[in-house]
C-alpha cells in the first residue's frame, strides 16, 4: 500500500450489502431486527398500561358490588343527592384524567430510557439495536 | 311562529358547518396535501376534533334521557365512553399510530398479512357503522319534530343531505377544524342552558321531588349486576373498535402525539359528560312527566322550554337543539366517511377508470353508506338511542378490540384463528343486536333477554378464546410437525419502538433532497394517502 502501482490493492470481503445506517428509524413494516431492548420496552409499556387500566377499572367494578353490600353508604346524602351519585356523575372523571396523565408521563419515560440504551450515538448514526452486543451487558 | 327559533338554531349550525368546511378545504388545498398539513395539527386541536366526532346523539341526548328513566345505573354509560379512551390511550394509541395503519382494515391486513383479513374487517366496519349511524338519523327526526312540531322526516333528511354533501364533496375527511369547532359548540350548547336552568332553580327554591326514592342510587339488585358489567365491558373495549375514532388518530404526527392527544380527549370528555346528568336531575325535580321511554330521549331539548317559560326557555331550547344537530352532523359525517371509504376501497370491486373513477366510486359509496341507516330511520322504526349505540359498541368490542389488543401485544396471534375469532364473536354480537332491535327479546326468559341485550360479557371472551386457543393449537401443531412457525408480518415489539425526534433527516441511501427532508412518518402518510 505504501508504494502505489507496485502491488494490487488488497481485496476486502464485503459482508454487508445494505448499509445498516439509519434503520433505527424505519417503519415496522421493514424486516427490522427486534432486539432485547425492544422486548424489554414492550414489557415495560405493557406493565404500565395494565397498571393504569386496573387502577381505574378495579374500583369501578367494585362500585356496583359496594352498592349491594353497603346500601347505606351509597345512599348517604350529600347536597341533596346520594354519595354514589356524586361519585359516578362527577368524581370519576378527574380520576380517569389524572391516571391518563400519569400514564403518558410514564410511557414517555420508558421510551426515553430506551433511547438512552440504544442511542449512544446520534440518531441515525448508529446500527439498530441488535442482540449481538457483548454478553453480560445489562439491559 | 313557535318553531322559528328552533329552525334558526339548526340553520345556524348547518351554516357554520358548511362554512368552516369550505374554509378549511380552501386552506388544505393551498397547503397542497391534507395529510402533510395535518402534521402541524397540535394535540389540543386534534383532541377537540376527536371529541367533536365522538360525542354523538347518544351522548348529547341519550345519556340524559337514560339517566332520567333508569336513574343512577345509566351513569355507567358516560363513564364507559370515557374509560374506553383510557384503554385506547394505554393499550392502542401509540403502537397503532406507529404501525402506520389508517383504518381498521389497514391494520388487519398489515398485522395478519392477509387480504381476507382486510375484507372481513371491512365488513365489520360497515356493520358497526350502520348500527351507529341509525340512531343518529332516528334521533335527528325525533328531536326535530319534538322541538318544532314539524314532521320527523325533515330532521332526518336535513342531516342526511348535509352529511352526504360534506362527505361526497371531500370536505370532512381531513378537516380537523370542523370537528374541533363542533366539540366546543356542543359543550356550549349543553352547558349554557344547564347553568341558566340551575341558577333559575336555585332562585326559585327547590320544589319537592317526585321521583321514586331509589332513583339516584345505583341498583342494589344483584340481578342487574350482569347488565352493568356487560355494558361496561362493551363500552370500554368498543371505543377502540369504532371506525371513525381510529381514523382520526392518523392525523397525529407520531405515536407520542397520539398518546398526548388521547390524554386531552379524556379531559374533554369528562368536561362534557358532567352535564347530561344535570339535565336528568333537573327534569326529575321539575318535569317528571318527561320520564317515559319515548319522551326522555329529547329531554335535553325539551326541558328548557318547560323549566323556563317564555322567551328565555325558547332561546335555551334552541341552543340545545343546535348542539344536538352539531352532534348528529359531526358523528354522522365521521362514520359516513369511514363506512364509504371502506365500501369504495375494500368491498365494491374496482372497475378501472383511474382517479376520476375512484372519486366517482367514493361518491357512490357515500350514498350506499347512507341509504341503509337513513332508510330505516325514515321507516319510523323506534330505536332507543343509547341502547342501539351500546349494541354497536358490543359488536366492535367482540371483533376489533381483541384483534387490536392481541395484534399489538402478542406475537403469537395467527391469521386463521384471528379471522375465526372475529367471525364467531361478530356473528354472536350481530345476532344479539338484531334480536334486540326487532323486539324478539321481549318474549324471551329474563336471563336470556339480559344476555342478548348486553351481549359483550359473553361474546368478547368467546372471541378472545377462539383467537388465543386457536393460535396456540396451530403453533403447537407446527412445532410437532417440525414446521417453523412463520415470522409474523409485523413483529409486535417494533410497534412500541419510539420514533426519532421530529426534524431528524434520515441519512442516505441517496434520495432527492426534497423527499428526505420530510420525516419518515410523513412520507409514509403520503404513501398511504396516494393508495
Amino acid at each position: 500500500m505504501t508504494e502505489p502501482g507496485r502491488r494490487r490493492p488488497q481485496r476486502v470481503r464485503v459482508t454487508r450489502t445494505v448499509p445498516l445506517r439509519g434503520r433505527v428509524t424505519s417503519p415496522p413494516r421493514s424486516p427490522d431486527v427486534v432486539s432485547v431492548y425492544d422486548r424489554s420496552l414492550r414489557r415495560a409499556q405493557l406493565r404500565g398500561s395494565v397498571t393504569s387500566v386496573l387502577v381505574v377499572v378495579l374500583p369501578l367494578l367494585a362500585l356496583p358490588v359496594l352498592g349491594v353490600l353497603l346500601p347505606g353508604a351509597a345512599a348517604l346524602p350529600v347536597l341533596g343527592l346520594p354519595l354514589a351519585w356524586w361519585l359516578l356523575a362527577v368524581g370519576v372523571y378527574p380520576v380517569i384524567w389524572l391516571v391518563g396523565r400519569r400514564h403518558v408521563a410514564g410511557a414517555e419515560r420508558s421510551e426515553e430510557d430506551y433511547r438512552e440504551l440504544v442511542g449512544e450515538r446520534a440518531p441515525g448514526q448508529g446500527r439498530p439495536p441488535s442482540q449481538d452486543r457483548p454478553p453480560g451487558e445489562r439491559t | 311562529m313557535s318553531h322559528l327559533p328552533a329552525v334558526t338554531a339548526v340553520a345556524v349550525v348547518v351554516l357554520v358547518t358548511v362554512l368552516v368546511a369550505a374554509f378549511g378545504t380552501r386552506v388544505s388545498r393551498t397547503t397542497g396535501d391534507f395529510y402533510v398539513a395535518s402534521r402541524s395539527v397540535r394535540p389540543w386541536w386534534n383532541a377537540s376534533a376527536i371529541g367533536g366526532e365522538y360525542l354523538s346523539a347518544a351522548s348529547f341526548l341519550g345519556v340524559a334521557g337514560l339517566v332520567l328513566v333508569e336513574g343512577a345505573d345509566a351513569l355507567w354509560f358516560p363513564i364507559g365512553y370515557t374509560v374506553g379512551y383510557l384503554l385506547l390511550l394505554t393499550l392502542v394509541a401509540a403502537p397503532l399510530r406507529r404501525s402506520g395503519a389508517y383504518t381498521l382494515p389497514d391494520f388487519a391486513e398489515l398485522r395478519l398479512g392477509s387480504a381476507r383479513a382486510r375484507t372481513a374487517s371491512a365488513l365489520v366496519v360497515v356493520l358497526v357503522g350502520w348500527l351507529y349511524l341509525l340512531p343518529q338519523f332516528t334521533a335527528a327526526g325525533l328531536v326535530w319534530s319534538s322541538a318544532t312540531g314539524l314532521p320527523r322526516w325533515i330532521g332526518t333528511v336535513v342531516v342526511a343531505v348535509v352529511v352526504a354533501g360534506a362527505v361526497a364533496g371531500g370536505g370532512m375527511r381531513s378537516i380537523t377544524i370542523v370537528q374541533a369547532v363542533q366539540y366546543w359548540l356542543k359543550l356550549t350548547a349543553i352547558a349554557v342552558p344547564a347553568c341558566v336552568l340551575l341558577a333559575l332553580w336555585g332562585l326559585q327554591g327547590a320544589p319537592p321531588s317526585q321521583a321514586p326514592p331509589g332513583w339516584a342510587v345505583p341498583s342494589s339488585d344483584p340481578a342487574d349486576l350482569y347488565g352493568t358489567y356487560s355494558l361496561l365491558l362493551a363500552l370500554l373495549l368498543g371505543t377502540m373498535g369504532l371506525p371513525h375514532v381510529l381514523t382520526r388518530f392518523y392525523t397525529n404526527p407520531d405515536g407520542t402525539g397520539a398518546r398526548r392527544t388521547t390524554r386531552t380527549v379524556i379531559g374533554l370528555l369528562g368536561l362534557f359528560y358532567v352535564w347530561p346528568p344535570v339535565y336528568a336531575v333537573l327534569a326529575w325535580r321539575l318535569a317528571p312527566q318527561l320520564a317515559e321511554p319515548g319522551r326522555a330521549d329529547t329531554l335535553v331539548v325539551d326541558l328548557p322550554g318547560i323549566a323556563a317559560p317564555g322567551a328565555l326557555g325558547t332561546v335555551l331550547g334552541a341552543i340545545a337543539l343546535g348542539g344536538a344537530f352539531a352532534a348528529f352532523l359531526s358523528t354522522a359525517s365521521g362514520l359516513t366517511v369511514a363506512v364509504s371509504g371502506v365500501l369504495a376501497r375494500d368491498l365494491v370491486p374496482a372497475r378501472g377508470g383511474g382517479d376520476a373513477g375512484a372519486v366517482a366510486r367514493f361518491r357512490l359509496a357515500t350514498l350506499g353508506a347512507l341509504a341503509v341507516p337513513v332508510g330505516i330511520a325514515l321507516l319510523g322504526v323506534d330505536v332507543p338511542l343509547a341502547a342501539t349505540v351500546g349494541l354497536a359498541f358490543a359488536l366492535a368490542a367482540s371483533t376489533f378490540a381483541p384483534l387490536l389488543l392481541l395484534g399489538i401485544w402478542w406475537d403469537g396471534l395467527r391469521t386463521g384463528p384471528a379471522l375465526l375469532g372475529m367471525a364467531v364473536g361478530g356473528t354472536a354480537a350481530a345476532v344479539a343486536a338484531v334480536l334486540t332491535l326487532t323486539g324478539v327479546t321481549a318474549r324471551a326468559t329474563p336471563a336470556l333477554a339480559a344476555a342478548l341485550e348486553q351481549p359483550a360479557a359473553w361474546t368478547v371472551p368467546l372471541t378472545v378464546a377462539v383467537m388465543v386457543v386457536g393460535s396456540l393449537l396451530r403453533t403447537a401443531r407446527d412445532r410437532r410437525t417440525g414446521v417453523l412457525p412463520p415470522v409474523p408480518p409485523v413483529q409486535t415489539a417494533l410497534l412500541h419502538r419510539p420514533e426519532v425526534p421530529t426534524g431528524y433527516v434520515p441519512p442516505s441511501p441517496p434520495a432527492p433532497a426534497t423527499a428526505s427532508t420530510a420525516p419518515p412518518t410523513a412520507r409514509r402518510r403520503i404513501a398511504t394517502a396516494r393508495r
